[in-house]
């Protein structure tokens, strides 16, 4: 019993913030045909840290957290995760997508399988646990996002942020080094908004190191550690929270906070 | 009874909309319906009555009652009837299993409707014929068939008692339900097995040349296997068509487009004429094979395009969320995309077996004789001879018997389907 509560966030690192690199991307850049998506875009994000990356529609945000588990492949740059280089190679990319795990808009849940199914669908087949094992820490899991009670229902039956719940402890449970986060809660009903943040902020409190994009300045000032501004494929502004809202450097930077404050 | 209660429920509602719109639309409507409904009873009662009058007075069943055997089993030798009648049996006592233990019901449904009707069919006859001596004869005759097809419903009725009680045992308790299932696959790769051996003979049991197979246990064989032979093959074309390497690309819609493009009497004819060709010298299979293999082919290409449908209705985000979480390619179509795109297929693939079903009667053209070409050979015998009617209408009941079934089952398939497709949608506001 007692190795199977060991659940992933209490297994991951204790002394958060520490400054081993555990993302770094440098000069990344992607094409969709003739469109330039991102242009050069060079972050590195230390172990434990949690960043927040805003800015407007159609700036990037989404191409760029989506090439750091390959769901894009970029084009020119270069990105490592955890120490592993991402390129063509399969195995290398399957390696990189069992250590990082995503929470997408629209939840993506699986929708023919069961809550408990969708939570338990990876370690069972990707890390092989047995079921017994996989079932307890996907219910502690469901403890930890407070639904414990929606083990056996379908995607379906859920409401927004309860589906959004399941999808974070469904990346939970294979027990990644890293979170990323694409607008989790902007196909919520505001009601159910805080929830989701509830949950985000208690992972960031265990020592999560996570990339979080969204529009929630509240949850930014709160949980980040540092704020990114993403505008045409580039980052125009990095800063901690303090500092990003209240005496940002940049023109463009302040022109976005207006229109979103 | 519930059925029984919702069609009264919507004749009533029916009625009282008809007379919503009487009230509407005045007198002249109500004329004109009235005319019309008169009209079409007539000519429904034209076409009744006709039918009735050939059936219970100039039609000759006799052609149908002195060849019930070829009707059911064709040539296979009368002595070893008892071989198909276990067959029949084993196959119905599989759909019960299965319908007890996973409460799929859509095989036992079919077996067990089929063979109700066929149960039903001979009461009819000395109903149709009157009492003569000739009609007594064979209605002495029938009772043996009888016997096998009683035999077979019991089957299917124990074996989905035994089937329920399995999965309650089970139901409990993963590993002992993981048992039965891996246990109940086995079993049905026996039963298969089984069959072949009992059907063909050898090791102890006379042989019977499969070319001696016919009438509806032809039918019926051809159409199981050819279904379930082209539902795995469909699928893998499916995926074959936009996998990444160009040659299986190419393969698989070459092979689609050219089948599709292709009447199937031309398939079953090259499937007859080529196959002894490409394979190995000497090596030339038996008439049965040849249209089962055909009669995949043909299947498998529709199959394939089914699935297609079903893949483009799998959301991309399902792809993303599946590798996200670290599947493989394999896994990812396994376990994610292909349960989904299977589900979404599901009414049309049933679609494309129903009619899987009913084209098992071109395999006459490589002359084998399931139940047409048994209507055929009987109709020429020279006691019978030119009894086409007779010979026809009655396979004619027995294929609409068996669709039928078919179609009502697929239907409560796609129920479950179209649920699934409701939770599909992404949820961006609460459902309570
Ligand atoms: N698969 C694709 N094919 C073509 N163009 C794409 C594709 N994905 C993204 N783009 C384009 O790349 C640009 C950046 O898109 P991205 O989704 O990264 O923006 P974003 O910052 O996440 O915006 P939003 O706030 O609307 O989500 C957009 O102009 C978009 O149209
Ligand atoms: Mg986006």
């Amino acid at each position: 019993m007692d190795e199977l509560a060991a659940v992933p966030v209490s297994q991951a690192p204790t002394q958060s913030r520490t400054s081993d690199v555990i993302i770094e991307a440098t000069g990344v850049t992607k094409s969709f045909g003739d469109f330039q998506a991102l242009s050069g875009v060079t972050m590195s994000v230390r172990q434990g840290e949690v960043v927040v990356i805003l800015g407007p529609s159609g700036s990037g945000k989404s191409t760029f957290v989506r090439t750091l588990n390959r769901l894009e492949p970029h084009d020119g740059g270069r990105i490592v995760i955890d120490g592993i280089a991402l390129t063509h190679d399969v195995k290398d990319i399957e390696a990189v997508r069992r250590e990082v795990g995503m929470v997408f808009q629209q939840f993506n849940l699986f929708p023919h399988l069961t809550v408990l199914e969708n939570i338990t669908l990876a370690p069972i087949h990707v890390r092989r646990w047995p079921r017994d094992k996989a079932e307890q820490v996907a219910r502690d899991l469901l403890d930890q996002v407070h639904i414990p009670e929606q083990a056996d229902k379908y995607p379906g039956q859920l409401s927004g942020g309860q589906q959004q719940r399941v999808a974070i402890a469904r990346a939970l449970a294979m027990q990644p080094k890293i979170m990323l986060f694409d607008e989790p809660t902007s196909a919520l009903d505001p009601e159910m908004i805080k929830e989701v943040l509830e949950v985000m902020q208690d992972l960031a409190q265990t020592g999560m190191t996570m990339i979080v994009v969204t529009h929630e300045v509240g949850f930014a000032r709160a949980v980040a550690d540092r704020v990114v501004l993403f505008d045409e494929g580039t980052i125009v502004e990095e800063a901690p929270p303090e500092i990003f809202f209240t005496a940002p450097k940049h023109e463009r930077t302040k022109r976005f906070l207006a229109q979103i404050l | 009874m519930s059925g029984l209660t919702r069609a009264v429920e919507g004749w009533r509602e029916e009625w009282a909309t008809m007379r919503h719109q009487a009230r509407l639309r005045g007198p002249v409507w109500i004329a004109w319906q009235v005319a019309l409904s008169v009209a079409a009873l007539g000519l429904i009662g034209l076409v009744v009555y006709g039918l009735g009058a050939w059936a219970f007075g100039a039609a000759d069943w006799t052609v149908v009652a002195a060849n019930l055997r070829l009707f059911s089993v064709g040539r296979y030798p009368a002595d070893e009837i008892w071989r198909p009648a276990t067959v029949l049996a084993l196959v119905t006592a599989m759909s019960g299993w299965e319908a007890g233990r996973t409460g799929r019901a859509a095989l036992a449904r079919f077996f067990g409707g089929g063979l109700a009707v066929l149960l039903a069919l001979p009461f009819l006859a000395p109903l149709v014929s009157g009492a003569s001596p000739s009609m007594a004869a064979a209605f002495a005759a029938f009772a043996g068939g009888h016997i096998a097809q009683l035999a077979a419903l019991g089957a299917l009725a124990a074996a989905w008692w035994i089937g329920a009680r399995a999965s309650a045992w089970a139901s409990t308790n993963r590993p002992r339900a993981r048992r039965l299932e891996r246990a109940s696959l086995v079993g049905y790769g026996l039963v298969v097995l089984a069959i072949l051996i009992l059907l063909r003979g050898g090791g102890g049991l006379e042989r019977v040349s499969p070319s001696d197979w016919g009438g509806l246990l032809l039918t019926l064989l051809l159409a199981a296997f050819a279904i379930v032979l082209s539902f795995p093959i469909g699928v893998l074309l499916a995926l074959g068509r936009r996998s990444s390497l160009p040659l299986v690309r190419w393969v698989s819609v070459a092979w689609i487009e050219v089948i599709r493009g292709v009447p199937l009497v031309t398939v079953l004819y090259m499937a007859s004429l080529l196959l002894p060709l490409v394979l190995p010298e000497g090596w030339n299979p038996e008439n049965v094979a040849k249209a089962v293999a055909g009669l995949t082919a043909f299947a498998s290409a529709y199959v394939a395009e089914d699935v297609r449908g079903g893949l483009a209705a799998v959301a991309n985000g399902q792809y993303d969320a599946a590798k996200a979480v670290g599947l493989g390619t394999v896994g990812m179509y396994r376990l994610v995309v292909l349960p989904q795109a299977i589900r979404a297929a599901v009414p049309a693939i049933a679609g494309q077996f129903i009619s899987l079903f009913k084209d098992t009667a071109l395999v006459l053209i490589i002359s084998l004789r399931e139940l047409l070409g048994i209507a055929i050979v009987a109709a020429n015998q020279p006691a019978h001879i030119g009894r086409f009617r007779e010979t026809l209408a009655f396979i004619a009941i027995i294929y609409f018997a068996f669709t039928a079934v078919l179609s009502s089952a697929s239907r409560r398939l796609e129920a479950p389907a179209h649920e699934r497709e409701r939770d599909d949608a992404p949820a961006p506001s609460p459902k309570g």
